[in-house]
């Protein structure tokens, strides 16, 4: 039998560890929530120092506008959005996104040149990388703060560890974001410039028979390589943009029949591997939205023509930030990589040799 | 370039907080013995606790690995072929000409701009 002091005490307990389990879930989510915020402020300070940049820059080349005329107009375009097409109908899809993005690119270039009348069409274009730099950042913050605060609205301890076990990783990416603002303030090479970068060594080491800008910032080069036909097409450089492949190999495909097209590009790493080794392989070696992957392939299917790659591994902060020595050995390596495959080559053959990458201080 | 604050900044503030916990922990002990009160032990033993997180995240600090790269530029001599590295200036462009080669005296070349790993 329990005397009156001891169920009192038991009860004393039970009810304090049952305030207790409630106590330390509040807690939980107090701790979460704070680290959470903590993460949230680092990407909107990333956000408002790419914004800074942005403006500053813009500003430097918008006399006789009015700085702050300038200055709301690029608040304005960092909250433009492109729009997908819809996929109820995949039919046709990739010209459809194709044709989005032109007229999305097309736009922020003509927009970000009429804030700058004095800067030259490759200041314009690393001009719109960095208000694309904040576009994207906006983007990162804005939506985190829009789960973040759900989360917070509903309690949803959930949601805020879920979105605690992404903030790392997504911490990341907006350092490697940002880290290309300096590169493009400067106009230098970053790490995904390794591609261009290969197809600019080769034109100066083999020379050139001409060069023409068959498609928008894109150069088709023909080297005057020995006994065959060398068709290197890169982004026009030096300012920041990637070049329209698939419509530059189209180009080609219409006056030469290649044995090859290579593909030079960036490739992430994984952990443990080297940054700036390069491999070799298959298929098209396109990131992004894989509209000119598309483009690419189909051509290459539709003529029978082999697709090879070659990789310059780094990682995902290396490719967005300036370019590391490794990356750049492994740059070097590329070429001789390169002239390796066209040596392979049956003598009078052709092939195409693609640079892919941003060319931001890379010119032709 | 602008540089991200190095972790480092923090080892003063660590090591002021670590010698202040143990230097209260040895307080709270001392008086342990002089008065024999329990409440001075389980206090030295909570501020010991606390002095032991301190060093764990101070070692881990310390081990920290920071390998800091400077922004330079590879110039390369087109007539003897020689190299020279050097600190990036303010308009240098990828395959413009540079710098008079020290051996030859002919224009250099730029061959790459990167970030290089500094020497200590």
């Amino acid at each position: 039998m329990m005397n009156g002091d001891t169920a009192t005490s038991m009860l004393l307990w039970i009810i304090a560890l049952f305030a207790l389990s409630f106590l330390m879930q509040e807690l939980q989510i107090y701790r979460i929530v704070t680290e959470v915020e903590n993460y949230l402020g680092i990407i909107r300070a990333a956000r408002e120092r790419a914004l800074l940049a942005a403006k500053e820059q813009v500003k430097r080349y918008s006399k006789p506008l009015n700085p702050e005329y300038v200055g709301m107009k690029i608040d304005k375009l960092i909250e433009t959005k492109i729009i997908a097409p819809t996929g109820l109908d995949p039919f046709g899809i990739v010209k459809k996104l194709k044709h989005v993005l032109l007229i999305g690119e097309r736009a922020l270039e003509s927009e970000v040149a009429s804030l700058a009348p004095a800067a030259s069409p490759h200041e314009v274009q690393n001009l719109v990388v960095l208000v694309d730099i904040a576009r994207s950042l906006n983007e990162i913050y804005k939506l985190l703060n829009h789960y973040y605060l759900i989360a917070r609205r509903f309690k949803s301890l959930w949601l805020l560890m879920q979105l605690n076990a992404a903030m790392p990783f997504i911490i990341e990416e907006v350092r490697a974001v940002e880290g290309a603002i300096e590169a493009f303030k400067k106009s230098i090479p970053i790490g995904d410039s390794a591609g261009p970068f290969v197809a600019a060594l080769l034109m100066r080491k083999h020379g050139v028979q001409y060069i023409v800008e068959p498609v928008k910032d894109t150069i088709v080069a023909k080297l005057a390589y020995s006994n065959k036909d060398v068709y290197v097409i890169k982004g026009k450089g030096p300012g920041g943009n990637t070049g329209h492949y698939d419509d530059a190999v189209a180009w080609v495909i219409q006056r030469a029949k290649p044995a090859v097209i290579i593909t030079v590009d960036a490739a992430l790493r994984y952990e443990g591997e080297v940054s700036g080794e390069v491999v070799h392989g298959f298929g098209v070696a396109i990131g992004g939205t894989g509209v000119e992957k598309y483009g690419i392939e189909e051509i290459a299917v539709k003529h029978s023509i082999p697709l090879y790659a070659v990789l310059i591994k780094m990682t995902e902060v290396e490719a967005l930030s300036v370019m590391t020595e490794e990356v750049y050995r492994g740059v070097r390596e590329g070429v001789a990589v390169v002239e390796e495959l066209l040596e392979s080559l049956p003598e009078g053959s052709s092939a195409i040799v693609v640079g892919v990458g941003n060319t931001v201080g890379v010119p032709p | 370039m602008s540089k991200t604050p190095h972790p480092r900044r923090w080892v003063p503030t660590y090591i002021v907080l670590l010698t202040s916990l143990l230097v209260l922990s040895a307080a709270l002990v001392l008086q342990y013995f002089r008065t024999g009160s329990d409440s001075y032990l389980v206090s030295a033993g909570f501020i010991a606790l606390i002095a032991a997180y301190t060093a764990w995240s101070f070692a881990r600090l310390i081990t920290l690995k920071v390998i800091p790269r400077s922004l330079v530029t590879l110039l390369r001599c087109p007539s003897c072929g020689n190299e020279v590295t050097r600190k990036y200036r303010e308009g240098d462009m990828l395959f413009s000409e540079s710098d008079q080669c020290p051996k030859c005296g002919s224009k250099m070349l730029t061959e790459g701009i990167f970030l290089k790993e500094e020497k200590r």
